[in-house]
């Protein structure tokens, strides 16, 4: 089997998972939806395996890389969450992975890793923004409830706090890690190079988050937060080239 | 008390995150030939150099003075957050006096080549010399791509150090660090009977008409002649007539140039040491005792 024809059954399955919860909630559909984490688990794996390089290199790898850790979240956590940001979790992975499936081949290649990526901080300050990242899509889930009035409780509030202070947290220290992984790469911990710009205004985005009282305009920081991250992943390195155009 | 606080946190933030946002854009763009209203937003507000204006000082400036008015009017901050503010503070301060202080130098020296520091700056006391010894790129067996460089400096004509990407050297007050390379093919070009050294691209002088000498591929085996009105192509060992006069590279090298960042390091490990403090006390403020 080849590993679009894998990633093809991954996304059947969780979309599978994710339409059967629109009409029945059973545990049948979480098997198919663990299933589905399972290989695209091992999916990342074997690539691991086959080209030597950690999952997180190359835009192919970061997509494949994003859906299993919110995957990864809806299963180990699945009590923490909502039916409605369950589904909503689901679909994000699977538009993530649809936007994988439809990358370019060339795209899906292996890429030789620069050698000022060669570094033990490659394995600190990338993966910390992977899980901000992961959780920033939680909180954005938890905002469109919130703006979407699905649920306004207490509890929705209290967890929408404690996503958005852990991606708070791993924007920090992937920044604060990016800083001294330049300073041994490049000699300097800041060159206002286009991401790093970036990352620090995401930094300053969020910040406004725990000032302000009404909760739909905690929601809507977070929307704008998402926006602006997504902007740095993708836009900079395609608009905004600099040092850290690696995708 | 809190609300005017955050008020004019929000204010002070969103003004930074547009100037921030907006000269992303427009720090590399090139002069514009009209004076435009485009220009003038630009050079008003110094959009194309805004990293290093004053205006962007001011702005941590203010933000710096609001956290401090966070920290001596508001009583319910916790101890912890009040540490935060005054940490970032502190930061905000040592930044401003590290980037303003230190100088980077990017030098491009090739096998044998010797520089002095007097020549990078002239204020500086502690001159020494810098001279590349050697210089070696290693690359991937199986694809043959560069996959890191290595030089050899001798330092002040005494002390021999390698350094590689990510694994720099520290000198004095100041840090060397293996940044990039660059490969430029040398060839012996015969013209008629002269024999000319050339470095290419580069532009030579022959019987008081211009040439100028580009490679075409990546492994500089062609290359392109070109005079004011006419151009044609150059291949080792073959001669070409052209503008009535016989071209012939005789003898091709690729020659290797590195290229060393050299940055001093005044305030720069307190800054370093600073952020390190503020992961911890930022988690101590998101998820310690209130």
């Amino acid at each position: 089997m080849t590993e679009p024809t894998v990633l093809v059954v991954i996304v059947c399955l969780y979309l599978f998972s994710a339409i059967s919860d629109y009409y029945k909630d059973t545990s049948y559909n979480s098997k198919i939806f663990v299933a589905g984490f399972i290989i695209h688990s091992l999916l990342v794996i074997y690539r691991v395996v086959k080209t030597g390089q950690p999952p997180f290199i190359g835009l192919y790898g970061n997509l494949l890389l994003l859906p299993l850790l919110i995957v990864f979240r809806l299963v180990f956590w699945q009590n923490q969450f909502s039916k409605f940001i369950r589904r909503s979790a689901k679909i994000f992975a699977l538009l993530i992975l649809g936007a994988a499936i439809l990358l370019p081949a060339s795209m899906k290649q292996p890429q030789t890793v620069k050698p000022a990526l060669k570094s033990i901080w490659m394995f600190i300050h990338v993966p910390a923004y992977f899980l901000g990242y992961m959780s920033i899509i939680i909180a954005l889930i938890f905002s469109i409830s919130i703006l979407m009035e699905k649920n306004n409780d207490k509890q929705v509030r209290k967890k929408l706090c404690t996503e958005v202070k852990i991606s708070f947290f791993l924007l920090n220290f992937g920044m604060i890690t990016g800083a001294f992984w330049a300073y041994q790469s490049w000699g300097n911990y800041w060159s206002w190079d286009p991401k790093e710009t970036w990352a620090l205004i995401n930094i300053l985005i969020l910040s406004l988050f725990f000032y302000e009282p009404n909760l739909k305009k905690r929601a809507w920081i977070v929307v704008f937060t998402f926006l602006s991250i997504l902007f740095t992943f993708l836009g900079v390195n395609y608009i905004l080239p600099g040092l850290h155009s690696y995708l | 008390m809190k609300e005017t606080f955050y008020k004019y946190y929000k204010y002070c933030v969103l003004t930074l995150v547009i100037f921030l946002g907006l000269a992303s854009f427009f720090t590399n763009i090139p002069p514009q030939p009209s004076d435009t209203l485009f220009t003038q937003i630009l050079s008003f507000f110094n959009l194309t150099n805004f990293y290093n204006s004053i205006f962007h000082i001011i702005l941590w400036l203010i933000l710096a003075s609001i956290l401090l008015y966070g920290i001596i009017r508001i009583k319910n901050f916790t101890p912890s957050l009040k540490f935060l503010f005054l940490l970032i503070i502190i930061l905000i301060f040592s930044i401003i006096y590290e980037k303003s202080v230190n100088k980077n130098y990017t030098v491009n020296l090739r096998t044998g080549e010797k520089i002095t520091l007097k020549q990078l700056n002239s204020t500086r006391a502690d001159s020494f010399n810098i001279q590349l010894h050697d210089f070696q790129i290693k690359r991937n067996s199986r694809e043959k791509v560069s996959v890191g460089s290595e030089s050899k400096l001798i330092l002040d004509s005494k002390d021999t150090i390698s350094m590689s990407i990510n694994d720099p050297i520290q000198y004095n007050q100041y840090k060397f660090y293996q940044q990039s390379y660059h490969l430029y093919p040398q060839i012996n070009l015969k013209i008629n009977d002269t024999i000319l050294i050339v470095t290419a691209p580069d532009t030579i002088s022959y019987d008081n008409q211009e040439y100028a000498i580009q490679p075409i591929n990546q492994k500089y085996t062609r290359f392109r002649i070109k005079s004011d009105n006419n151009h044609t192509s150059l291949i080792k060992n073959q001669p070409v007539y052209f503008e009535s006069n016989r071209f012939q590279i005789v003898k091709g090298e690729i020659i290797k140039e590195s290229l060393i960042q050299i940055k001093e390091i005044q305030g720069t490990k307190l800054v370093l040491f600073l952020l390190f403090i503020y992961l911890f006390s930022l988690a101590y403020a998101l998820w310690g005792k209130k």
